[in-house]
């Protein structure tokens, strides 16, 4: 990557200042380069590795590269290993798609970033050539999950590493490396559940993530009759409740639709704190722990890693900024979130426990999945569901699967004193239980 | 004299490929890919962002006499590069072998193929200067700032790709799947209140922005869609329940595409409601017996794939004829376990892909439709009921709904549920009321088997984005301008309680 992206800042550096036959002058420029080695290998319907699985090695170097040009003009591009080759034919391209941004962003001053660990060295093994513990994750999966009587079993190992670069003209230059790694075991079409994070699962995990996706499976195989249509208790358990914050928090907080009016959240909304979710609720983005899926040293941007609140004690505090959107709200850029909801922080000074809950539970669903939630209107924050993965309980006993349609108000879901957070075993992310429509 | 492509290039490439094969007694497909696109990004009447992208590599599959695979790829594509993808794809499929899993050998089954597919382009990329494109844009989204509640987002993306695919068989064929759209969101939004709807145009190239009829449709819909933003915002809630339903010809392609297309892929026969056994359930009955159900690739459409990503010709298949199930839409590995022949059906998002059994344009036809003259942009709810009455197909006082424009779906073809969900629902009338968009779900066969009738010509170009498996192709279809849908228990209109 080093020669790669030393070699673009040379020829980036010899431009600096001069004016080009286009009439525009190159004032700065910043990159985000990735290479990135990937080993992945699946299983589908019990059989590792055929023509849709077959374990697969891939190579890329690609990025983005962004040109700052006198009088307030910008060019973004994707860029992939050969711009090199053709660099004449790709500026002549960029100088044509040039345009001008009032809003556009400097450049970030050098610093050094936090110095978060990243890289795996299990995982780098693996992308050197031993592959064996890639088809064994696969083989040991197989056969946890056939032990819960699971017919079908699906899955995928995806290891990467990924060389990153992010640099500008004003000297910043943060090189840094990270290895993702993400696992997916399913059964029978009913449920699945991965693991994710920049390092290899240890057994426990691992063997934690096989149990509960086969466990869980076995339970949805049982059927039940619900009784009855109308309000009642809904769990939505963490992958559902981080799929519901990712497609109406993290939507509606987007810099980019919230300075352009396109958001349930105004600008001055934020700029008065202004009280949208129960007061103990407090949703943050943390770039920063060690080897978590959703860390990283810094933007694409250059903008340094960190944690920031986005919703503190039920309050708006800030959007999701990249520099343009903080530039045009006037507020300060903030750290991104990784993997949607995947990675929010939600703090609350209480949650109770799943189980015991459960065993409390008069009526209520459990819900694993839901179909259609990326067709809801974000900005509105009502949905209407079918909850195709479910499981009623009754009397705190689980009864068995049933499909049911859900309908309700995420805002108020959030903003509800009624709303219970429970502790999820194996989840960072609580699982979250209201009261909705519920329809056969 | 065919016109030069930007794959062909890669002659020396392509011949190393071939001699691995021969050295190694290995069959193989090798995929190149060249992608270049502009994306340019419009709120309120200002440029947010204008985006290049630039895109090429290979990939290939090996596949050993014994049917074991493997694969590897690169952005990379010469000579030297693809004798090491070889040699690692052989490396991993070898390791498949040693894992005892999965064998298939069909590649060596599949008949050589050396087309050739240029598609004619009006407008393609280049053809325009940027700044034209842009000043078009920024005039196209001013122009639909209908009313202060509103903000207008515009966005447009020119797609110019080509493939190769090459085969250790002397297959040797090359494509392009050019695309084009422009896509406009509307968020009105009052006293705390907001409402969202979107509508988009597709196309090949650039004739979506300099045609003038073109043009001309794309603001008649983004007019349609603004208002009916604007009118959501004091629009009420339907009550969940089943009631005999229209709806549009985007929603319809949603029901073929989700509902349906999915179900008659071959790679997942095992666990698919039209499967038994593993096999495609030829002969069964799954749909109204005046509804037909067509995929295949229409030239000039935006999912327009000629030849499949392991270099079969693509096939336009009758899925079901006069509502019996007939086809499958089968790629080269998956058919002959589903019992079915190969369609050509295989598809992957870039050369980095393993191809999945995919659909392009899905289309539900309807026999003996009711004419309409007019153009569908022209149908607004009040003329709809009127054809509805004129057709006998509602009565006066009837409740009937008309779903309106499609916000996407998600189906599980293992336990045949569907989910779409609409931009908004009118109570059909003389004078029509909006409602808040709510879902649209329920049994795959209920729905097709409810269909009663179609309303004007087939229309077939509302546009997606497939996202089988994480590998997101482009996907379109349609049906008539209308589909009349029977009150069925098995079909259902969510919102909120009765």
């Amino acid at each position: 990557m080093s020669v790669f992206g030393e070699q673009l800042q040379e020829r980036l550096n010899t431009l600096l200042g001069k004016r080009l036959a286009s009439g525009l002058t190159l004032t700065g420029w910043r990159f985000d380069l990735h290479e990135t080695e990937d080993l992945e290998v699946g299983v589908k319907n019990n059989k590792i590795g055929g023509p849709y699985t077959a374990p697969g090695l891939k190579q890329e170097s690609s990025g983005e590269i962004c040109l700052h040009w006198e009088d307030e003009k910008y060019t973004i591009a994707r860029i992939e290993r050969r711009v090199l080759e053709d660099f004449q034919a790709h500026l002549e391209l960029w100088e044509k798609t040039a345009y001008k941004d009032p809003y556009g962003p400097e450049l970030v001053k050098p610093y050094e970033p936090p110095a978060v660990p990243l890289a795996h060295e299990g995982a780098t093994a693996i992308l050197n050539g031993e592959f064996t513990p890639a088809f064994t994750y696969l083989a040991e999966g197989l056969e946890i999950m056939t032990g819960y009587g699971i017919n079908k079993v699906d899955g995928r190992v995806k290891i990467s590493r990924d060389r990153r670069l992010v640099a500008n003209s004003e000297g910043l230059w943060v090189a840094y490396e990270q290895t993702p790694v993400q696992i997916y075991l399913g059964g029978d079409d009913l449920f699945g559940d991965v693991f994710a994070e920049k390092r290899l699962p240890d057994q426990e995990e691992f063997t934690g993530l096989a149990a509960y996706a086969g466990r869980t499976v076995r339970e949805l195989k049982k059927r039940a009759t619900l009784p009855r249509e109308g309000e009642m208790a809904v769990i939505l358990t963490p992958s559902v409740f981080e799929a519901f914050l990712e497609h109406y928090l993290l939507s509606n907080l987007s810099g980019r639709l919230v300075a352009n009016r396109q958001s349930a959240f105004a600008a001055q909304d934020f700029q008065e704190a202004k009280k949208v979710f129960r007061e103990d609720l407090t949703i943050s983005v943390d770039g920063t722990r060690p080897y978590r899926y959703s860390s990283y040293r810094c933007t694409g941007e250059g903008v340094p890693t960190g944690r920031a609140d986005l919703v503190r004690e039920g309050r708006l505090v800030t959007p999701v900024l990249t520099l343009k959107y903080a530039k045009k709200l006037g507020m300060e850029p903030t750290a991104i979130p990784v993997a949607g909801g995947y990675g929010l922080v939600i703090d609350l000074p209480q949650r109770e426990s799943f189980d015991g809950f459960l065993g409390e539970l008069e009526e209520g669903l459990i819900v694993y999945s839901v179909l259609g939630l990326h067709t809801q209107d974000y900005s509105a924050g009502k949905f209407s569901l079918v909850a195709d993965q479910s499981l009623l309980v009754r009397k705190g006993q689980i009864q068995g699967k049933v499909e049911t349609v859900i309908a309700g108000d995420f805002w108020q879901v959030l903003a509800s004193e009624d709303t219970v957070f429970l502790d999820y075993p194996r989840e960072e992310t609580p699982a979250v239980c209201f009261r909705a429509h519920v329809a056969q | 004299m065919t016109r030069s492509l930007r794959v062909d290039a890669y002659d020396e490439t392509v011949e190393a490929a071939v001699a691995m094969g021969r050295r190694e007694q290995v069959g193989f497909i090798l995929r190149i890919q060249e992608k270049k696109e502009l994306l340019f990004n419009l709120n309120n009447g200002e440029t947010e962002e204008i985006a290049t992208t630039s895109l090429r590599g290979m990939g290939i599959q090996v596949c050993t006499p014994e049917g074991y695979t493997g694969f590897a790829s690169s952005d990379r594509i010469d000579p030297s590069t693809v004798t090491e993808l070889f040699q690692q794809a052989l490396k991993l499929a070898k390791r498949v072998e040693a894992m005892k899993g999965e064998a298939n050998k069909a590649l060596f089954s599949a008949p050589p193929n050396n087309r050739r597919v240029v598609v004619p382009l009006k407008y393609p990329y280049g053809s325009c200067s940027l700044a034209e494109i842009e000043e078009r844009l920024v005039k196209l989204n001013k122009s639909l700032t209908l009313d202060p509640r509103l903000s207008v987002r515009t966005v447009h993306r020119l797609v110019d790709e080509e493939w190769r695919v090459v085969r250790h068989d002397g297959t040797d064929t090359a494509f392009m799947t050019p695309r084009s759209f422009i896509y406009n969101t509307f968020t009105a939004r009052e006293n705390g209140k907001t409402a969202t709807t979107y509508c988009n145009l597709p196309g090949t190239d650039l004739s979506i922005l300099l045609e003038p009829a073109e043009t001309a449709k794309l603001y008649k819909r983004s007019v349609r869609a603004a208002r009916m933003a604007l009118d959501l915002l004091h629009a009420g809630t339907v009550k969940s329940g089943s009631y005999k339903l229209v709806i549009d010809y985007a929603l319809a392609k949603v029901l073929a595409h989700e509902a349906f297309g999915h179900a008659a892929e071959t790679d997942e026969m095992e666990s698919s409601i039209l499967g038994e056994n593993g096999r495609l359930r030829r002969g069964m009955e799954v749909a109204s017996p005046i509804v037909s159900i067509i995929d295949g690739p229409v030239e000039g459409d935006y999912a327009y794939q000629p030849v499949s990503a392991n270099g079969i010709d693509r096939q336009t298949v009758y899925i079901v004829r006069d509502g019996i199930l007939e086809a499958g839409l089968a790629d080269l590995f998956s058919a002959e376990a589903a019992g079915v022949p190969v369609t050509g059906a295989g598809r992957a998002e870039s050369y980095q892909h393993l191809p999945l059994a995919r659909m392009s344009n899905i289309r539900i036809q309807v026999k003996d439709p009711w004419p309409i003259e007019e153009e569908f942009e022209e149908i607004t709810p009040e003329k709809l009921y009127e054809i509805m009455l004129r057709t006998g197909l509602m009565k006066e006082g009837e409740e009937v709904y008309y779903l309106s424009g499609f916000k996407g779906g998600q189906v599980n073809s293992a336990e045949g549920n569907f989910v779409f969900n609409c931009a908004g629902i009118y109570l059909l009338g003389p004078e029509p009321r909006l409602y808040q968009p709510a879902i649209f779900s329920g049994k795959v066969l209920s729905a097709l088997r409810a269909v009663r009738a179609g309303l004007g010509p087939l229309k077939i170009d509302a546009m997606g984005t497939c996202g089988k498996m994480a590998q997101g192709v482009p996907s379109s279809g349609g049906s008539h301008y209308f589909l009349v849908l029977d009150k069925n228990p098995g079909i259902m209109l969510g919102g909120e309680g009765r």
